[in-house]
């Protein structure tokens, strides 16, 4: 696979775990859905799919570069996906409830 | 040193951090979204504004601050670094008997095979010439290090003469990596496009951060200093504008300026810093010339007036880059990325301009209309009473 190959995926895993971490919160999860947010149990479910899914970016990143490089690629990803999700949450709801219908799984909508 | 405490207080300060860390609420009062825009954009991007403040420490604390080995120690200093050249067997001093110099393509070559040995295969970054045309003359050939974070290294020095190989530095150790890593993550030798603009992004989301800092800090006060009189928040406001806006008047009109002085003009490079300074300085009179609406808890068309200026500034800069080299973007997109990027960006930074500056011109008409009325319905019932 290429370096841009799997720096877009990891571009998408970060943000995807952004977007994960952001659903565990009672109020994004209003924000985005009309049923009630999840038990305890779905949000500690959202939350453990959102670090497997920044971890992803990570392994991602170590695939295109150097470690000490993929390192700070990564970083910066993380900042860029969650001010990402951040705006997405606040401006567009349209955007943000086709969004998580893609990434979030059934059981937990 | 400032940034670092600010960062670590601002941690300390802010107390639901992950609870709140996607909140941005742009329709609540703009108090309100300023600090939640001030919260966010610090906390995303905390890695970047920490290990930047960090490292800037690191780097400048020990070689420009505080030089002392080469100053109050100089003695020891110089001490150290004839036995370091003893240790190493490259001359420390010339030896006066006059030599020519062996080809240094050859040494380059060498170099290079033996980097490809070590299993990292590279191109020169740094080549100096000790005690040219002298015996003792030795070159010393450093790896680019523009595929890693890490600055120039892996040095191999050559008798100048002969060609013949004096030295091969041994490899870093932990704390050299370590210490190569972080000076080189701040100083950005590395090519690596992507990770250069998520730098700029960090960079704004910085810059966001301190902007909206600085809008909270005085909406918090605007009202209070109003009732009570005091010129406090007025004079903050306009540091704030002369920050935020009046540093781009300042670049966009260093920039103008590069295209109108004739390049023959001596010292044309000065003449543009004084340009910096001198737009930075007017800049900051007209902030504080129109702040006089914050004094009242209105907003100052200062903010306004320097957004359409930053957008005249820019577009002029891209236009007079066209007159006076022949480039635009229709020549240089795909062709020259360097003048492309400079170009896309200012067009970037007017649109951006703009748009604020319209909103800002809303927003005025809006706090008039409603401060007017106000004073009306004052009037009105001192007229009844």
């Amino acid at each position: 696979m290429s370096d841009q190959a799997y720096l877009f995926l990891a571009v998408l895993f970060a943000l995807m775990g952004m977007a994960l971490l952001a659903l565990s919160l009672e109020a994004h999860w209003r924000q985005v859905f009309t049923t009630s947010p999840p038990k305890e149990t779905g949000k500690k479910l959202l939350r453990t799919l959102g670090y497997v899914s920044q971890g992803l970016s990570l392994t991602f990143c170590l695939g295109a570069d150097h470690p000490s490089m993929a390192a700070l690629v990564w970083v910066m990803f993380l900042a860029g996906a969650a001010f990402a999700i951040g705006l997405l949450l606040a401006w567009s709801p349209g955007i943000r409830k086709s969004l998580s219908v893609l990434f979030v799984p059934s059981k937990v909508r | 040193m400032v940034m670092m405490a600010a960062l670590i207080s601002g941690v300390v300060i802010h107390r639901k951090m992950f609870r709140e860390f996607f909140t941005f609420r742009p329709q609540k009062q703009i108090q309100r979204s300023a600090l939640d825009l001030h919260n966010m954009t610090g906390v995303v991007a905390l890695p970047f504004h920490f290990f930047f403040a960090f490292t800037g420490l690191a780097i400048f604390a020990a070689w420009l601050y505080l030089p002392l080995s080469s100053t109050l120690l100089k003695p020891l200093h110089d001490h150290a670094e004839v036995q370091e050249a003893e240790n190493t067997g490259l001359p420390h001093e010339r030896s006066g008997i006059p030599a020519s110099i062996a080809s240094v393509d050859a040494m380059v070559a060498e170099a290079k095979r033996r980097w490809t040995a070590r299993d990292m295969p590279g191109e020169v970054g740094y080549l100096a010439m000790y005690h040219l045309g002298d015996s003792n003359g030795y070159i010393s050939i450093f790896r680019a290090g523009s595929d890693r974070v890490a600055l120039v290294g892996e040095g191999i020095h050559f008798k100048a003469s002969t060609g013949e190989l004096l030295r091969e530095d041994p490899p870093r150790s932990v704390v050299g990596h370590i210490n190569g890593f972080l000076i080189g993550l701040h100083l950005q030798h590395f090519e690596h496009w992507l990770l250069r603009w998520l730098y700029a992004l960090g960079g704004l989301l910085g810059c966001a951060c301190i902007a909206t800092g600085f809008v909270f800090f005085v909406e918090k006060r605007k009202k209070q200093h109003a009732k009570s009189g005091s010129q406090g928040s007025r004079f903050v406001d306009a540091l704030g504008t002369t920050v935020v806006t009046g540093i781009l008047v300042a670049t966009m009109a260093m920039l103008v300026s590069n295209r109108l002085l004739p390049s023959a003009l001596a010292g044309k490079g000065d003449w543009e810093k004084l340009v910096f300074w001198g737009a930075w300085l007017l800049a900051s009179g007209h902030a504080l010339w129109r702040s006089g609406p914050v004094a009242v808890g209105k907003i100052s068309p200062a903010w306004r007036e320097q957004c359409w200026l930053v957008a005249l500034l820019a577009v002029t800069a891209v236009a007079l880059n066209w007159l006076t080299t022949g480039d635009h973007l229709g020549r240089t997109l795909f062709a020259y990325w360097p003048v492309a990027g400079v170009d896309l960006s200012l067009m970037a930074s007017a649109l951006a301009s703009v748009f604020v500056a319209r909103e800002l011109g809303r927003r005025e008409y809006l706090r008039a209309v409603t401060f007017e009325e106000r004073m009306e319905n004052k009037s009105l019932e001192a007229a009844h009473v």
